[in-house]
């Protein structure tokens, strides 16, 4: 008896129902990879599915398979796949789910693909106002001209 | 149809396809910056995603707006991005070129910085040096001279010399910002010769100068001078003198890498435990490390593993920084390269004997240990006599030998970061 309890404690599945409506079943350890679902299971002990209102399922579903599948090679081919667009929504899912290792692949990925952008790039991917007057970033271009020697064109 | 006909024809063609593609390739582009500023970031993500950027990319985003602007002077995001950056660990040198048909003419030498990447040394066992070409980053030309005293936190300390002014600076080479000139404290025209380090007080968060000459005397007691200059103050603080004799002033300083090893707040010697001993008798054995702690200013004595083989200091020692951690290596016999680590600062105990190489595997002595790989496995090791540096895996004994640069004359430096550290 005691050994179909723990047999069964162990491979305990929990559901993570996405804000689009999807349902995933995972194994109790992967859901614990997130610690906003881990708080969520300390506060209801007896929860059986989660609401993971921010994320759409099309991003849990590669959540989910990230922290099955990390290791080292893993995550260096991780973001090769994923588009700008993906790869934000992705970046905002880990940082919502509170996924560490997650959120600093992601990060990184990010500052690869904006290294060496214009800074009208840099706007257009953050959603960001440029309050620079012309003067104001006239001179900080004279004045940093070696920073932008080379810059990608958008 | 002739031949010029289907030319022009078979080039209209490509032109009217080649827009096509273009105009479809860059929609799709557009396509994905419109959608991608449907994720909003909250400051700390742009910030944390901003953090991972070498300090270049860095600064083009000054330009973006006002809150990147002030982002880099930030002492919380300098941290943040400091703490990546050590995982793009470099190593930096002097390279020296001669101009002069003459290779005896020393005035005709020219130096500049450069850096190594040591993850590119690892993983592709091909050296990418940087700043070979770049004329920002010489040193010295004839009649002015520079060399890097010492590298912290990405910041570097500079002594200049051009007749008769001699002065420092601190310069981080990334952000390409200089700081004023220090003037020194002792006049050229007296035969002082002070030699510098430089390190950072974790306790006071100052980067800090140290400067220190010893004079022998044949009958008295020895005498040192030991001064500290602190980024952000005016002038030169004396403090406590050499308690010993470094090693480095009977052997002669040529042979020494390292005298004044900087390691996590502390300036490091090796010195003589006795200050009545006999010169000639300076053994490793008889040797402690004289350590400075830049947070008090007061020296401790570290004592050298129990045991230690009885080493003629002929073959100087020489103090390192392995995996974090201060460690020196000796020659053994002529036959072996010794390398001990001391895994617990301060602790006899906590020694350890890392390696002992034969020198058969290099057919070269006077090796320098350069870095040592995180698991222990890979150890890179330099020559700047012979121009060489070698990559040595621990676990099948093997050595792969690296050329760096075809014809510079190089010299060893330090451990280099790029940071967006102040130079004021």
């Amino acid at each position: 008896m005691a050994e179909e309890k723990s047999q069964a404690s162990s491979s305990k599945m929990l559901t993570l129902k996405a804000s689009d409506g999807v349902l995933f079943e995972v194994e109790l350890n992967i859901a614990k990879e997130m610690k906003t679902v881990q708080a969520y299971i300390d506060d209801c002990e007896d929860i059986e599915t989660i609401p993971i209102p921010n994320v759409l399922g099309k991003h849990l579903a590669i959540v989910i398979e990230y922290i099955k599948k990390t290791n080292e090679e893993y995550d260096a081919e991780f973001e090769k796949q994923w588009n700008m667009d993906d790869l934000q929504l992705l970046l905002l899912a880990a940082n919502y789910l509170n996924i560490s290792g997650l959120q600093e692949c992601l990060c990184k990925a990010i500052a690869k693909r904006i290294e060496n952008k214009s800074p009208e790039y840099v706007r257009k991917v953050f959603n960001i106002e440029n309050d620079h007057s012309p003067e104001e970033e006239a001179k900080l271009r004279k004045e940093y001209k070696w920073a932008f020697e080379g810059v990608d064109k958008d | 149809m002739n031949s010029l006909g289907r030319i022009l024809e078979f080039g209209y063609y490509s032109i009217l396809l080649y827009s096509i593609f273009n105009s479809i390739l860059n929609k799709e582009k557009k396509k994905s910056i419109e959608e991608a500023s449907a994720a909003i970031f909250s400051d700390d993500l742009m910030v944390e995603i901003v953090s991972w950027l070498p300090v270049k990319y860095v600064m083009q985003l000054r330009c973006v707006n006002k809150f990147f602007n002030t982002l880099v002077f930030d002492p919380h995001f300098i941290q943040m991005h400091l703490s990546k950056s050590t995982q793009n660990l470099q190593l930096s040198f002097t390279s020296f070129e001669n101009n002069s048909a003459d290779f005896t003419k020393s005035e005709d030498w020219d130096s500049r910085w450069i850096t190594l990447s040591i993850p590119d040394l690892l993983l592709q066992n091909t050296v990418t040096i940087s700043h070979l070409s770049d004329s920002y980053y010489r040193l010295s030309r004839s009649p002015h001279y520079r060399w890097v005293i010492g590298s912290c936190n990405g910041l570097l300390c500079v002594y200049g010399n051009s007749w008769p002014d001699q002065y420092l600076y601190f310069w981080n080479p990334a952000m390409r910002k200089e700081s004023k000139r220090i003037p020194l404290f002792f006049d050229i025209y007296i035969n002082r010769n002070f030699d510098f380090s430089f390190g950072y007080d974790n306790s006071t968060q100052t980067y800090k100068v140290v400067a220190f000459y010893v004079e022998l005397n044949s009958d008295s007691n020895p005498k040192s001078v030991v001064k500290v200059f602190s980024l952000g103050d005016n002038s030169w603080r004396d403090v406590q003198c050499l308690p010993l004799v470094p090693l480095y002033c009977l052997l002669g300083i040529n042979d020494f890498h390292n005298e004044g090893m900087h390691f996590n707040g502390t300036i490091n010697w090796f010195a003589l435990d006795d200050i009545n001993l006999d010169r000639s008798a300076a053994a490793l054995d008889r040797c402690v490390i004289l350590s400075l702690d830049l947070s008090t200013e007061t020296y401790t004595k570290l004592l050298l593993p129990r045991g230690l083989d009885k080493v003629p200091a002929g073959y100087p020692p020489n103090l390192v920084v392995l995996m974090d951690c201060l460690g020196f290596c000796h020659d053994f016999d002529k036959t072996h390269f010794v390398i001990w680590q001391m895994k617990d600062f301060g602790v006899q105990e906590s020694w350890l004997q890392l390696f002992k190489i034969s020198y058969e595997n290099f057919a070269r002595e006077n090796l320098l240990p350069l870095y040592l790989s995180e698991n222990g496995d890979t150890l890179v090791l330099g020559n700047d006599r012979h121009r060489e540096a070698f990559i040595y895996n621990c676990r099948d004994n093997k050595v792969e030998k690296i050329k760096i640069a075809d014809r510079t004359n190089w010299e060893l430096g330090n451990y280099y970061v790029e940071s967006l550290v102040s130079t004021d």
